[in-house]
């Protein structure tokens, strides 16, 4: 979501638009589960730190100065909620040797995902639908599966792939810089 | 004898097959000779590289976005005012308080104690479980005091600054994981707290830049 609409959707939001909110909870309760999940904090826990961070993104709405500064804001809060959670578990000790999970997403991976999956958002049609089948869905497709799935010549898969992500390389502003969600927290 | 004509530079379909492994695609191990001859054909691959390999981390973490029909409910629920959770205000572990134990302008001259000075202020705070370095730009005309700091031991945190109206509006600043932090904070008294995964810390209030030093109670 760009700063445009990012502030056109708060504006909604604070007028209390029907469907506004429920836009912006599609937009962000994928980040937030993300950040939440990669703390190793079990689902109802999960659930909890989602439910603070939107209550209280929906008690600052009217405050909120700098709209691009919203999925910063948002990062920032969940962090805080989660090590909040973390610290009011008691400690676990461990009475056997159990395996190592594996290693939990850094913030910044999941920050990449969460431009990445914007960006298909404003792709949108046919070209996130492909994207998404071929790169995100949990069953990946190949080419023959994308064909039957979108009804196309298996031949035009390959150039449709390479013009949608050269579509999603100019949102993605893809440049040799790394994607990044801006950073300032102060909204 | 007739001169050698240039390869074709190849498609982005073709660098496409290369970067993704298709095996239908023939002349796709072209591609990293075409590269190695071509700096502007490198640039446009290692920036296909970079986006494939950021919708792969995407698809990798797919499943931790996954949010069910019955969380999205309950969050859209948040707006209205019937069901909206009681704010917590509650830090989820008790706050200490830390104890300033380095003050350079009062270390430099303890009778005046913050007035008069010019030169950039150290600053360090203790608790038993953190210390925290911190040097705070002079004050200068119309900028901002940039402040440069340091947790030990070093981790992720956050550094919170709520200043002190009768509505403080708070701002939130990082602190990497190397335990290095920096931000620019208009001058005035903020009261300061410091959040780890495992510790709330409670710096009170500091004064930042041009205020003059607070002499009452639980200022710093």
């Amino acid at each position: 979501m760009d700063s445009t609409d990012l502030t056109l959707l708060l504006e909604r939001c604070r007028r209390d638009e029907p469907g506004a909110w429920a836009s912006l909870v599609e937009n962000y309760a994928g980040l937030v589960y993300a950040i939440a999940r990669s703390h190793r904090l079990d689902e109802s826990t999960c659930d909890d730190v989602a439910q603070s961070v939107f209550a209280a993104l929906h008690r600052r709405l009217h405050a909120i100065r700098e709209p691009a500064a919203l999925p910063g804001w948002i990062k920032t809060s969940t962090l805080r909620e989660c090590w909040r959670a973390a610290r009011s578990k008691p400690a676990v000790e461990l009475t056997r040797d159990l395996p190592e999970p594996p290693p939990a997403p850094t913030l910044e991976r999941i920050e990449t995902a969460q431009k990445v999956r914007e960006a298909l958002e404003l792709l949108g049609g046919r070209c996130r639908d492909l994207l998404y089948r071929l790169f995100l869905a949990d069953t990946r497709l190949d080419y023959v599966q994308a064909a039957q799935d979108l009804g196309m010549p298996i031949g035009g898969i390959g150039p449709m792939r390479r013009r949608c992500l050269d579509k999603l390389g100019k949102i993605l502003g893809q440049s040799d810089n790394p994607t990044q969600i801006p950073g300032p927290t102060r909204i | 004898m007739a001169p050698d004509h240039p390869p074709t530079p190849p498609t982005d379909e073709t660098i496409l097959a290369h970067l993704l492994g298709d095996p239908d695609v023939s002349d796709a191990a072209s591609v990293p000779s075409a590269q190695a001859a071509d700096p502007a054909l490198a640039v446009r691959v290692g920036r296909l590289r970079r986006m494939l390999d950021d919708l792969a981390t995407a698809g990798s973490l797919a499943p931790m976005f996954a949010v069910s029909a019955a969380q999205r409910e309950r969050l859209r629920r948040v707006a209205d005012p019937a069901v909206s959770p009681t704010p917590s205000t509650a830090p989820g572990g008790l706050a200490r308080v830390a104890r300033l134990v380095l003050d350079s302008f009062a270390a430099a001259n303890p009778a005046l104690g913050f007035r008069g000075a010019v030169a950039d202020r150290l600053v360090r705070f203790e608790s038993t479980e953190l210390v925290v370095d911190m040097k705070i730009s002079a004050p200068s005309p119309d900028e901002p005091v940039s402040v440069l700091g340091e947790l030990l031991p070093a981790g992720p945190a956050l550094i919170a600054l709520s200043d002190l109206s009768d509505h403080p509006i708070e701002s939130t600043h990082a602190v990497g994981d190397d335990g290095f932090f920096e931000f620019a904070v208009v001058p005035g008294r903020y009261r300061l707290t410091v959040e780890t995964p495992m510790h709330v810390l409670d710096l009170g209030i500091v004064g930042f830049g041009a205020t003059p030093p607070a002499t009452g109670p639980g200022g710093r």
